[in-house]
């Protein structure tokens, strides 16, 4: 299985099979679909622009007082922004354990 | 499970949902656990160490700020009349840093968890809250101004913090109920979170760093400059975020190939005939059928095209935003015709990164981990070298635009390149695409043949 038409083996993303093997899996996979994209995407968008808006709104607010608020707030934002990069970790690693651990307890199934 | 399977399952959330192979070992060792009991405290486990370190980060960050707020604010070249204010809004903020970093934890669990209700749910009630404040405490009777600002989103943190904690350890989550002990954390328990972010989160902090310039190169022009930066950086922030859920949309659908491959890989393990190796075995377990590949090339196309026309779409908004409804975002005449004048340029800044996100998506889901990091590394330099330039040839804000635009179009190119190749879209005859740079193959195997997926 998984042995390629060259002498070696090769480690890379996505590399192929032999033909002979293909004819022993029932696993053809429907292809993925514009409404299924939109449809996991649609509800992450809340979730992924809740921080950047919220800035946004900060921005509009201030900007409508005072011009020197908004100035302000610029440094700020780059402070802010990277502190959030440096800890960026912390959503890495949970999410990928959490995720792991909900895969073997609970299955494969809404992967 | 092979480590590429790992890589590629793990990303169920966001562009910058990446793995390391550190925490890959982590979640090999739960690999056997099928007890729901078990699989909850192993979860229980894991959200209270990463909610004791984001707490101990988050106050440490804090003090950090409160120490160095002012070098850092100088280091950006803030104009001395900014420092007051701008150090006014740090302090604020800072404060709500452990609530932010617990609210990231939170997040992290409920996406690990396939479940993107609850977070929107608390982005909805977070940000609601923050409009209203600053709808009171800036625009109201108490006029605070950048001070009414700062408590808005400190709250606002304080709040969601407060909120994913109550739903992680409510009671009518029945046996998915966590159960959080907050300890001290020591270099055990920190280890294997420190460790699975570094290398993208070094690529991060790299992409970051190149706004950071951007923003001090607009600094060292003056307070009007840096005003009409920061909204250009607000619309910029969340175009760019919009479309994220694309790339994670790209990882998690090329997961559930991987997930097929490892349920393979593991039936091949009890049929494994006399005389095959383990590492045979292993490798093995990472070839795609052609159904596979070409589902994986379709889902590329697909995304990519999703990309495109979203970019297009971010972009095109950007434009009407900025030309016609830029006084929504200052009041004053120059900031506005300054913030309206970037429009030609910050329109396709937005529709090119709409582009690299999906990319980004698509080589997370490949595996290619350390080329994403590799390439923000090394492209830093340059775009250090053109904000550099253009600021010290008085290009002003244009010129500073135009280098992250020119960055922004170099990573898509980076970009495009190992997403044809690995995906199967564009057969390069190029030697130097034929190799693979970054999957070192079994030295003790003959010379292998990197190939495509189609």
């Amino acid at each position: 299985m998984g042995r390629t038409r060259g002498n070696g083996f090769v480690s890379v993303p996505f590399p192929d099979t032999e033909p002979h093997e293909q004819k022993s899996r029932n696993d053809v996979i429907p292809p993925l679909r514009l409404a299924k994209v939109l449809q996991f995407s649609i509800p992450a968008l809340g979730a992924v622009l809740a921080d950047p808006l919220m800035s946004l709104v900060d921005t509009a607010c201030v900007g409508q007082v005072s011009s020197i608020g908004l100035a302000a707030l610029g440094p700020n934002t780059a402070v802010f922004g990277f502190v959030s990069m440096v800890f960026q970790f912390f959503s890495v690693s949970t999410t990928g354990t959490c995720f792991i651990l909900s895969l073997r307890t609970f299955g494969t199934a809404g992967v | 499970m092979s480590s590429e399977s790992l890589l590629t399952l793990f990303a169920h959330t966001r562009t910058d949902t990446f793995l390391s192979f550190t925490i890959t070992a982590m979640v090999s060792r739960a690999h056997d656990e099928k007890n729901k009991t078990v699989g909850t405290m192993k979860k229980s486990q894991c959200a209270s160490d990463a909610l004791s370190l984001a707490l101990l980060c988050g106050a440490v960050s804090t003090l950090v700020l409160f120490i160095f707020g002012n070098a850092f604010l100088q280091m950006m070249y803030t104009p001395h009349e900014l420092i007051t204010p701008a150090l006014s809004y740090l302090y604020i903020r800072a404060l709500a840093l452990p609530a932010t970093l617990v609210t990231t934890v939170g997040t992290a669990t409920s996406l690990g968890s396939r479940d993107s209700k609850t977070p929107l749910f608390v982005a909805s009630v977070t940000g609601t809250l923050n409009v209203l404040i600053n709808l009171f405490l800036v625009l109201g009777p108490p006029q605070l101004g950048i001070v009414g600002s700062a408590i808005g989103t400190c709250l606002s943190q304080n709040l969601g913090a407060v909120l994913f904690y109550a739903h992680m350890t409510h009671k009518k989550r029945g046996p998915d109920r966590l159960t959080l002990r907050l300890r001290f954390p020591n270099t055990k328990t920190a280890a294997p979170f420190v460790a699975s972010g570094a290398v993208l989160t070094t690529r991060s902090v790299c992409v970051m760093s190149s706004y950071s310039l951007a923003t001090a190169s607009a600094a060292s022009m003056g307070t009007l400059t840096v005003a009409s930066h920061q909204v250009l950086m607000g619309i910029m922030t969340v175009a760019q975020f919009a479309p994220e859920p694309l790339s994670s949309c790209a990882q998690s659908n090329l997961a559930s190939t991987q997930v097929a491959i490892h349920g393979r890989s593991e039936d091949s393990f009890g049929k494994k005939k006399h005389g095959e190796t383990e590492k045979t075995q292993d490798l093995s377990s990472k070839s795609l059928s052609l159904s596979e590949k070409k589902y994986a090339k379709e889902a590329c196309q697909l995304l990519l095209w999703c990309g495109f026309w979203s970019g297009l779409l971010l972009a095109t908004g950007t434009y009407v935003l900025l030309t016609h409804g830029s006084s929504l975002f200052s009041s004053d005449t120059h900031v506005v015709l300054s913030t309206s004048a970037m429009a030609p340029i910050l329109a396709p800044c937005v529709f090119v990164y709409a582009t690299v996100c999906v990319t980004d998506g698509l080589l997370f889901a490949s595996g290619r981990v350390f080329f994403a990091a590799g390439a923000s590394v090394l492209n830093l330099p340059v775009v250090a070298f053109l904000i550099s330039y253009s600021t010290n040839g008085g290009f002003g804000l244009v010129g500073t635009w135009l280098s992250l635009l020119a960055i922004f179009g170099v990573r898509l190119v980076q970009n495009l390149c190992v997403v044809s190749k690995d995906y199967g879209l564009v057969e390069f005859s190029v030697p130097f695409f034929r190799k693979s740079l970054f999957h070192v193959s079994d030295n003790t195997q003959p010379k292998p043949r990197r190939r495509n997926l189609v």
